[in-house]
């Protein structure tokens, strides 16, 4: 199965100090299909997806959207090409109410809402006023209402009730996207593209059913 | 309801009657009657904002509820304040792992050890104790800045235990952990729970709360919709509408 | 009352100075609304400002329009667009915390002033020209209105309504307050936050600027005067809680009218004093008022509400040098001949206060700006014991004592404040503190020298001072370690952990709190003993601020930092000119945006990478 490519890191080294996040990692995003980086916490996980989105600088190698080099603009220049990240943690503005944060995507929020309804009550209230959980959500809907070319969710599914995490799935069939997780989620389809992490460096990439085959023996 | 008494003892760990909080005019906690029993764990579950971590810190005294009571043992603690309670023998964790980044390992256990009374020889002695059981024993002069999530929520878990807690509240301890780390920490809280504490166990992973949990509330909307024994709760119309 | 046209007279000159406290209050919330930043550089950028606008239409001979134009649409926003990209840039965007924000505005006020001081020279200047020609209208009723009020009152207006029509009508609005929040996160919602930073910084100077060149002509022009002024508009943006614009305009307007009328009744007998010092304070008492009020939701909504200084505390080193280093400096001067111990014999003092900051903020997490009125307190208090025969040593006990019980006093209501509302309680507490009772003669009037007899030479005056000081570096180090230290560390570390792990967190910041005061109270003492008198000017609330910015600069975790840093400004000062050392101390304060940990922090660094 061959898609063009979406989104690439070539040979990137990301460093902290003296410490080594990344070492030389190549990962590829093909067009509207779905990619899983998975590996154990500090791994470099969340460095692929800092690089990608412009949050960390890198050292060595490439960042490509459609086969442009983005490596030298600023975060909110790569989002406005669409190349969205969801972070982990916090990821919501604590003085907005969630209208004003849905409002910064500059599009009308109903298709969003039609597709997490419970967000809709919600809508005057401050951020700081809802749970870990709907925090979460929010910053997950925000992203998606931006229609972006290329989403990065680090470990969307953290803190989301299961009824959630299944309507977030359905939204992120035929997207092209890269999600962060400990390990190869059961709903994966078996065309997304895997990259296995190990102490920041790629050690296996293939597709999610050769993995699910291979772990079988 | 787990609270008949028993030969005249009280066998509730914890009591809440009626327990309400407000914010900003909502009640997102509504009206809840909540009871642990000590040996046994409690499964708290829900949707995405039903109130189950404002709950939790009603109860732990972060926040003051609006209306209700709570009962720790037979004392009346609904205006206690937090320290008081923790004390008295209640521990919790976070939702957002709450550890204290500026010190050790060992220390941070020792934190928890030391409200109990056990400091000098005792305290030490309690914290390798805990650090064992856990599996952090090895990391005990390390700094928690830089360490991964998952040793982070065992070292919260590591400084909730070192107090000999009676009731443990435990906020979505799995978020964050691997396979390996949320099967050893559901082994310390059975083994938490096979000493006596009562445990309450906010948690999405389903698979772990059948696992676990004896028995389980179900929380929407700051309400209790369903309680019962932990097969009762999951066969319940109502609960598999929510999932 | 037998006129009450009177009445209507002072009411509407009070309407000058409120409209322009109105004015610099609006610019103060705007400025936080915009950039999260509580801007009290605001009153340094107002006074360069008009220096500037005389200097181009007096010195220079422009036109006026043209010099205000470049004034107010070039160089002020200039000037923030600056202050975005150098200083408060790089402090958002590693998520500083409010003792931060705090100190680099703080330095940038100071270096403002320098810069004036420097530029302009000091003497007062009566000829800065009016924007708006001094023309009064005869209103119905034959009262006189001046043109300059009514153009304030139209700035004040104009502002406000811009603002809430940017707010309200464009997508600006809501991506400010994104920005304010959290810079970073605000960038990957593809908000360039740089830019918005840099129009809320440009907008808020050209606010101050503007009060700046309305607020000269009505006072005499000095490099000191016109910030103090501007200080004190605090009061209104705290009235506003930092949010609402309407307020801001009703309690600016609302103090000046009350402040004009007060001066008229002008009551006679016992009060008039109180009253006096009330009318001519109104701002000071404004400020305390509606700082000590509870702020209810309104400290939800705060950008910075957390309760640290910083980020989470780096493990703590143990430095075995540091104290070694810091008992040769101090010791050494003993060793010299002649007067060179008189000049440093302020040193001690000093140090204690600066130490008193390390223990409340760095290790309690409070950010307190009453430190320095700590040390007034405890400097005036000897100063009265001994005018009053008693000996220095028991004034001391009794000045440290008595200051732990107004450490529990004024900390049981204060110490459960967090972040930004916690500093500006504390910062209305020193304005108080300076204003009713350290310029008041009834406390000041009659006092002899502080110091005790029997340290007659210099030499043995500074040994017992090192002595205090030593004892109280032994209380820091006591505190900070062990058990009591653990629980400070995981209380400034995480609050609601520490409580719920059961560390009695009130009263653990009440314990910090009360030991800071008498620590500051003993600093105090030292102080007026080696100055020989109180006087009020080194308890100035501004002069706190910058002996809390000293700490932030050498490090807010550092003891030896604290103990080693007034050595360093008090050689500057005598070395250069008086008020050098706050110059150097202001320049290192913006810079704090790339020194994380300040400087014992970046020393460390360095030796970490040599090792």
């Amino acid at each position: 199965m061959t898609t063009p490519l979406r989104l690439a890191l070539r040979g990137v080294t990301v460093r902290r100090g003296p410490v080594v996040r990344l070492a030389g990692v190549d990962i590829r995003c093909p067009a509207d299909r779905l990619g899983f980086l998975i590996g154990r916490n500090g791994s470099g996980r969340t460095a692929v997806l800092e690089a990608l989105a412009g949050l960390v600088p890198h050292h060595d190698g490439t960042v490509l959207l459609d086969g442009r080099d983005i490596g030298s603009l600023a975060p909110h220049r790569r989002a406005a090409l669409g190349v969205v990240l969801v972070p982990a943690r916090r990821a919501v503005f604590p003085t907005l109410t969630v209208a004003e944060t849905l409002a910064l995507a500059g599009r009308p929020p109903q298709p969003i809402l039609d597709v997490f309804p419970e967000l809709a009550p919600l809508l005057p209230r401050r951020a700081t006023a809802l749970s870990g959980g709907q925090q979460q959500l929010l910053a997950l809907a925000r992203a998606l209402l931006t229609e972006p070319v290329v989403l990065l969710l680090d470990e969307p599914d953290r803190g989301l009730a299961p009824s959630v995490t299944a309507r977030l799935h359905e939204q992120l069939a035929g997207r092209t996207a890269l999600l962060t997780a400990r390990t190869l989620p059961s709903w994966a389809p078996s065309s997304a593209l895997v990259h296995v992490l190990e102490r920041g460096r790629v050690v296996w990439h293939g597709e999610a059913g050769e993995l699910r085959a291979a772990s079988r023996f | 309801m787990g609270a008949q008494p028993t030969g005249g003892l009280v066998v509730t760990a914890l009591r809440a009657r009626s327990l309400t909080r407000r914010l900003g005019g909502v009640a997102v906690v509504n009206g809840v009657d909540l009871d642990l029993t000590p040996g046994q764990v409690t499964a708290l579950v829900g949707p995405n904002g039903a109130g189950k971590s404002v709950l939790l810190d009603c109860l732990s005294g972060v926040a003051r509820p609006d209306g209700g009571r709570i009962l720790l043992g037979a004392r009346e603690v609904t205006r206690a304040p937090c320290h008081w309670r923790a004390r008295l023998g209640l521990a919790r964790t976070f939702q957002q792992v709450a550890v204290f980044q500026g010190l050790t390992v060992a220390q941070n256990v020792l934190v928890g050890a030391e409200q109990h009374g056990a400091s000098g020889p005792l305290g030490r002695a309690r914290v390798a104790g805990v650090l064992r059981l856990l599996g952090l024993a090895e990391l005990a002069a390390h700094p928690v800045a830089g360490l991964p999530l998952g040793v982070l929520r065992l070292v919260e878990l590591g400084r909730a235990l070192a107090g000999g807690p009676r009731v443990l509240l435990v906020d979505e301890v799995s978020v964050g952990l691997d396979a390996t780390q949320v099967a050893w920490v559901a082994q310390v809280l059975a083994m938490a729970a096979g000493e006596g504490t009562a445990v309450l166990l906010v948690e999405h992973d389903l698979a772990l709360v059948a696992r676990l949990a004896d028995r389980a509330y179900v929380l929407d909307t700051g309400r209790v919709v369903a309680a019962g024994t932990i097969a009762e709760v999951l066969a319940d119309e109502r609960v598999r509408r929510l999932w | 009352m037998a006129a009450p046209g009177l009445a209507i007279d002072f009411a509407l000159a009070g309407v000058a100075v409120g409209s322009a406290a109105a004015l610099s209050g609006v610019g103060l919330v705007v400025c936080y609304r915009l950039t999260g930043v509580l801007n009290l550089a605001q009153g340094g950028i107002a006074v360069f400002t008009a220096y500037l606008l005389r200097e181009l239409a007096v010195v220079r001979g422009w036109p006026l329009w043209l010099a205000a134009a470049v004034c107010l649409l070039l160089v002020a926003p200039g000037l923030g667009v600056l202050l975005q990209f150098g200083v408060f840039g790089p402090l958002r965007r590693r998520a500083a915390g409010v003792g931060e924000l705090v100190v680099a505005s703080v330095g940038v006020l100071v270096l403002l002033i320098g810069l004036v001081a420097a530029m302009w020279g000091t003497a007062p200047l009566a000829d800065v020209p009016s924007l708006v020609p001094v023309r009064t209208f005869t209103l119905p009723g034959g009262r006189l209105l001046r043109l300059d009020t009514v153009a304030q009152l139209g700035a004040v207006l104009v502002v406000a309504c811009a603002v809430w029509a940017v707010g309200r009508f464009t997508r600006f609005g809501v991506r400010s307050r994104a920005v304010a929040d959290d810079p970073a996160l605000a960038e990957l919602a593809g908000v360039n936050a740089e830019a918005v930073g840099a129009v809320g910084w440009a907008f808020g100077a050209l606010t101050a600027g503007l009060v700046g060149v309305l607020l000269a002509p009505l006072v005499l022009l000095d490099p000191y005067g016109l910030p103090l002024l501007v200080l004190e508009t605090l009061a209104v943006a705290v009235a506003a809680r930092f949010h609402s614009l309407p307020v801001a305009v009703a309690a600016g307007l609302a103090l000046g009218i009350v402040q004009a009328e007060l001066a008229w009744l002008h009551p006679s007998g016992t009060l008039m004093p109180v009253v006096d010092a009330g009318q001519s304070n109104l701002f000071a008492v404004a400020l305390l008022v509606a700082a000590l009020v509870p702020w209810g939701e309104a400290e939800q909504g705060l950008v910075g509400g957390g309760a640290l200084l910083a980020g989470p505390a780096a493990p703590r080193h143990r430095d075995g040098w540091a104290p070694l280093l810091c008992a040769v400096v101090l010791l050494t001067p003993l060793a010299l001949r002649g007067g060179g111990v008189r000049a440093l014999l302020t040193v001690p003092g000093i140090a204690l206060v600066l130490l008193s900051v390390v223990l409340v903020t760095g290790s309690g997490g409070l950010v307190s700006l009453a430190q320095g009125a700590f040390a007034g307190l405890g400097a005036l208090g000897t100063a009265q014991l001994v005018s009053g025969q008693v000996p220095g040593g028991a004034a001391l006990v009794v000045a440290v004592l008595g200051l732990a019980a107004a450490g529990v006093l004024v900390g049981w209501p204060v110490v459960h404040r967090r972040g930004l509302v916690l500093a500006m309680v504390t910062f209305a507490l020193a304005v108080g503190l300076s204003r009713f009772v350290f310029q008041q003669p009834y406390a000041t009037a009659g006092l002899t020298g502080a110091r005790p007899s029997f340290l007659h030479s210099d030499r043995a005056l500074y040994a017992a001072e090192l002595a205090v000081l030593a004892a109280g570096a032994l209380l820091v180090a006591a505190v900070r370690r062990g058990r009591l230290g653990r629980a400070l560390l995981a209380t400034r570390d995480h609050e609601a952990g520490a409580w719920a792990a059961g560390v009695a967190v009130p009263r653990l910041k009440l314990l910090v709190f009360v030991l800071g005061a008498a620590l500051a109270g003993a600093g105090g003492v030292l102080l007026a003993m080696a100055g020989g008198a109180f006087d009020p000017a080194t308890f100035d609330p501004v002069q706190g601020l910058v002996w809390f910015a000293t700490v932030v600069v050498t490090g807010v975790d550092s003891a030896a930092g604290a103990v080693l840093a007034p050595f360093v400004l008090v050689a500057l000062d005598s070395a250069t000119v008086p008020g050098m050392s706050a110059v150097v101390v202001g320049a290192l304060a913006t810079a704090t945006g790339h020194l994380p940990g300040g400087l014992t922090g970046w020393a460390r660094s360095r030796l970490g990478a040599w090792s």
